[in-house]
């Protein structure tokens, strides 16, 4: 299987006063069609400014350095011109709250046509725009330039609505953004993301919202996208056991870069990073008077002042001088599970 | 503390200009004693009413019907300054903890307030509780005169904490503090709470959705689905026995450690009615796989079943459905 | 992170260019004023005493002699622009400081209680918002005004107070009502601190810094809608100089003797350019995120 997203070198700073401060630095990830990697950190680890950066979404005072490939096409180098061209049909996001990035006053099948109608847009802009870059996945068949009809089918809507199943989709594709559940948005996001076909998607905590038994349907209905469409999904999350209940492979990061990168399984069962082994031992498990969870102690550091040699030596339980003064590098120590730590 | 059949109410105003009034619900008829010494959790998603019914057992909000035990005094019939005196024995520490510190004060000055408030004069005494309440939550001294910008999200649940315990309260809800954490922070509070709770012996009600969380923290665990309380018994009943259809299903969708159980798999239809709208009889009736007629018809109370309290018709014989069979 | 909170506000007004010369403009001033409102310091901001009549020297175009140029009584325009400084600057500061005084009280209470008060302040406001503010404000500084000479400062100010206060009250009233909803407001009343507390230390400090910005904002505003007084003959009464009445009285020799009315709307112009862009930088100074960045 190819990969769908390829990402190599990837630094993303942010301006400072003073400085330009990295927030990610030197991540590398690819992601083969039709599975589910998981990026798994902390707050201020870098992981959502890899999903940015993918999406060619960062801030204005934010630059993104490196090659991000989706579909053998390099991202980072686009003109932000043609980042929409690129956004939607190519790759496409979803947020950890559906609320802002769903226009309040639209109603839910009018913003689901929208969604179908940019299809169209692309292919047109394909069209006229000989020289620009080729959309990743190419347009949908279905909608070649003569069909593209003005005013988009409710019924398409109706469908999408009823493949991340809405209660009541009728109903629900009449309403506003407001009116509904955070569930229901996040379903919506869903359904949106399915209409436009994407080749990749990055879902930003998408669940961290959600209530259990909502975030147990979201979850399958974004393991149902990536297996039907073949969808490359980077799952980005603070919590390890979601990603593990979805991704195939999982990142682990730690103040920019990635600790510990291998199938799920393995990460789980095996951690081999003190990090990654404390933050599955911080885990609450057991009742009350039995084992105490372990505790990581001190806090992520502020980007602005990394320690020297491994980022993570601080707080770590095994760090020895060599640690502190010579950075690490990932390597592979088992069969697809890689590591970076002076222990092995 | 206890209370008993506390329900509150709210009236919510709908329609063009507000012309529908409607009531809501949000904790309707709660039943419910906090041992001495004991962690309850409730336990229960968004919008089952569980912060409402921490906010009127402190009294934060006002019931409209029921009644609240706090050592043996009916809180509801005290005057306001003599329920003002009794604040710093019943605390309270928020979820988040950005909102619930004011940026404007030191830390020194937020922790005192509960002393302050119940009347307390003595500077040296307020200094030297307020001190040691800032050092028990693992702060140097140095926090005292800081601002609370200057702490990390953890360090400042540490001061909402703090503030909490600063009077030595016979009675503390936590409201989900540890959920806009991190993960390897949560630990560390989490083990804080622990601590602090064996060491005082105080109770401490501790409302939450998060079930290893709970587990790890609670004696007894009360789960709370639509305002009402509907599975209630010890730790290990409820999360290693689970009888309702809810608590079941509830557990079914936590992702675990054991990653060959997918909740991807778990099939829950719907989601959690809105207090605005719910199911007649038993208000999980409309997601839940064992429902009968009767579940429809009628709302089941919560009556002893194996060990612990059930709120289902599964398990109350006498009104049971000889036709539905369990599991 | 161990930055103090001072020297955070300090580079939060000075990393900001347009709030240094917003600032800077409004220190000039101050000192200029202060220095002309006292006798013995007059002359060392101007040659010429302001009401001084040499006929000899009338109508003189701006020069190095007189920098401003004179009037058509020979009368220094810098010296009489320098002897308003004293009352165009304390216009406002007494104009929008009552108003907000009223504004804070009535608005907390409004939004702090709530019931009937809040209903009845909320309707009075109102009922002052329905009219435009400038026609309302020349209309009662008219009907006062017309009585008693002496008392027309007094009278024109009181105008625009009658004006300013239903905007404060409506601020402080949104401002109680979203604070009192804060976690740390309830965090408070679990405490057991009573409500004139929780006021006190709780809900208004984090009104002021709000009311401040919209206050400094808003004196640039009350300067320049006290000028337009002079045009209706209200406001301060000849011979007394103010800026306003300046530029008002320069008109009719325009195009000729441009500097009559050019200088003091000029200087007039720069002050409400100084409230404006101190008021701007008050808001970032107050901006709690712009504070978390440094």
């Amino acid at each position: 299987m190819t990969d769908a997203l390829k990402v190599s070198g990837l630094w993303v700073d942010y301006r400072t006063k003073s400085a330009w401060a990295s927030a990610v630095r030197g991540v590398d990830l690819a992601v083969r069609e039709g599975e589910v990697v998981g990026v798994v950190g902390e707050s201020g680890s870098g992981k959502s400014s890899v999903a940015l950066a993918i999406m060619k979404l960062l801030p204005a005072n934010a630059r993104a350095r490196g090659r991000v490939e989706v579909l053998g096409k390099d991202m980072v180098g686009l003109p932000s011109r043609d980042a929409h061209l690129y956004r939607g049909s190519g790759v496409t996001m979803i947020f950890q709250e559906p609320m802002t990035s769903l226009n309040p006053v639209m109603r839910v099948s009018e913003q689901l046509s929208e969604a179908v109608l940019s299809r169209v847009e692309h292919y047109k802009l394909e069209m006229f725009r000989s020289d620009s870059i080729a959309v990743p996945g190419g347009p949908d068949p279905r909608f070649s330039m003569p069909q593209a009809r003005p005013a988009p089918p409710p019924k398409e809507a109706i469908q999408a609505l009823r493949q991340v199943r809405i209660g009541d989709p009728e109903r629900a594709a009449a309403k506003y953004p407001h009116e509904l559940s955070g569930g229901e948005r996040q379903r919506v996001m869903i359904a949106m993301s399915f209409l436009l076909r994407p080749r990749v998607l990055v879902a930003d905590e998408p669940t961290t919202a959600l209530d259990v038994t909502t975030q147990a349907q979201v979850l399958s209905l974004l393991l149902g996208l990536s297996k039907d469409e073949g969808t490359a999904i980077v799952f980005v999350s603070h919590d390890i056991l979601v990603v593990g209940q979805v991704a195939q492979r999982v990142a682990v990061m730690y103040a920019g870069e990635i600790v510990e990168f291998g199938p799920t399984e393995a990460v789980l069962k095996n951690p081999l990073h003190p990090y990654t082994k404390g933050l599955i031992g911080s885990i609450p498990s057991g009742f009350k008077g039995g084992k105490r969870i372990e505790q990581i102690p001190g806090a992520p550091p502020d980007i602005m002042r990394l320690p020297s040699g491994c980022k993570f030596n601080p707080r770590c339980k095994f760090a020895m001088d060599r640690c502190r003064a010579e950075e690490t590098a990932l390597k592979e120590l088992e069969d697809d599970h890689f590591v970076a730590c002076h222990l092995y | 503390m206890s209370a008993e059949a506390l329900s509150v109410t709210y009236k919510v105003r709908s329609g063009f200009l507000g012309s529908v009034h409607r009531e809501i619900k949000p904790v309707d008829g709660v039943d419910l004693s906090v041992r001495a010494g004991e962690v309850l959790t409730v336990i229960g998603e968004s919008g089952s009413g569980k912060s409402t019914l921490g906010f009127a057992l402190l009294r934060l909000v006002k019931p409209s019907a029921g009644r609240v035990f706090f050592s043996g005094k009916d809180i509801g019939r005290l005057k306001a300054s003599e329920l003002r005196a009794l604040r710093r024995h019943m605390q309270i520490v928020f979820q988040d903890p950005y909102s619930s510190l004011d940026p404007r004060l030191h830390v020194k000055d937020i922790v005192s307030e509960p002393l302050i408030g119940s009347g307390m004069k003595d500077q040296s005494e307020i200094e030297a509780r307020t001190a040691r309440a800032v050092s028990l939550v693992g702060l140097g001294p140095s926090a005292m005169s800081k601002y609370v910008h200057e702490f990390s999200g953890g360090q400042r649940q540490r001061i909402g904490i703090a503030r909490a315990i600063v009077g030595d309260p016979k009675f503390v809800v936590l409201d989900e503090p540890t959920s806009n954490l991190d993960v390897s922070i949560q630990a560390q509070i989490l083990n804080l709470l622990l601590d602090l709770q064996s060491g005082s012996g105080a109770s401490y009600l501790f409302i939450s959705h998060n079930m290893a969380v709970a587990q790890y923290l609670s004696d007894r665990i009360a789960v709370m689905y639509a305002g009402e309380i509907v599975e209630r018994g010890t730790a290990k009943d409820v999360i290693g026995e689970p009888m309702h259809p809810y608590t079941k299903d509830l557990l079914s969708c936590v992702p675990t450690m054991d990653i060959s159980k997918k909740v991807t798999d778990v099939k829950i239809s719907g989601d959690p009615p809105s207090f605005t709208d719910l199911p007649s009889g038993c208000r999980y009736s409309n997601r839940c796989k064992y429902a009968f007629d009767l579940c429809r018809e009628k709302r089941p109370a919560l009556a002893s079943a194996g060990g612990r309290e059930v709120a289902c018709f599964l398990y109350h014989k006498e009104e049971k459905d000889p036709g539905a069979s369990v599991r | 992170m161990s930055k103090s909170s001072a020297s955070v506000t300090l580079g939060i007004i000075f990393g900001n260019w347009a709030t240094v010369v917003g600032v800077g403009i409004l220190v000039a001033f101050f000192a200029l004023s202060v220095l002309a409102a006292w006798p013995p310091t007059y002359h060392l901001v101007a040659r010429y005493p302001p009401d001084s009549l040499n006929f000899g020297a009338a109508n003189a175009s701006p020069s190095l002699a007189h920098l401003f140029g004179t009037d058509r009584e020979g009368r220094d325009i810098f010296a009489r622009v320098v002897a308003a400084l004293p009352i165009d600057i304390a216009i406002p500061f007494e104009v929008v400081g009552a108003s907000v005084a009223i504004g804070l009280v009535l608005g907390t209470f409004a939004g702090y209680l709530g019931g009937w008060i809040e209903e009845l302040v909320l309707r009075v406001a109102d009922l002052f918002f329905a009219f435009p503010n400038i026609v309302l404000a020349l209309t009662i500084a008219a009907i006062l005004g017309s009585t008693e000479e002496s008392l027309r400062v007094v009278y024109s100010e009181l105008a625009l107070i009658v004006v300013g206060w239903p905007f404060y009250t409506r601020l402080a009233r949104a401002q109680v009502i979203t604070i009192k909803q804060m976690p740390f407001v309830r965090a408070a009343e679990a405490s057991g601190l009573g409500k004139f507390r929780i006021v006190r230390t709780h809900v208004i400090p984090h009104l002021a810094s709000v009311i401040a910005v919209y206050a400094t904002l808003d004196m640039g505003t009350t300067l320049l809608l006290y000028s337009i007084f002079a045009f209706f003959g209200l406001g301060v009464a000849p011979p007394t100089p103010e800026l306003g009445r300046m530029v008002y009285d320069g008109l009719s020799a325009l195009p000729g003797n441009w500097w009559w009315s050019f200088f003091p709307g000029l200087v007039l112009m720069i002050l409400a350019l100084g409230f404006s862009l101190a008021g701007e930088g008050l808001r970032d100074v107050f901006d709690p995120r712009l504070r978390g960045q440094r």
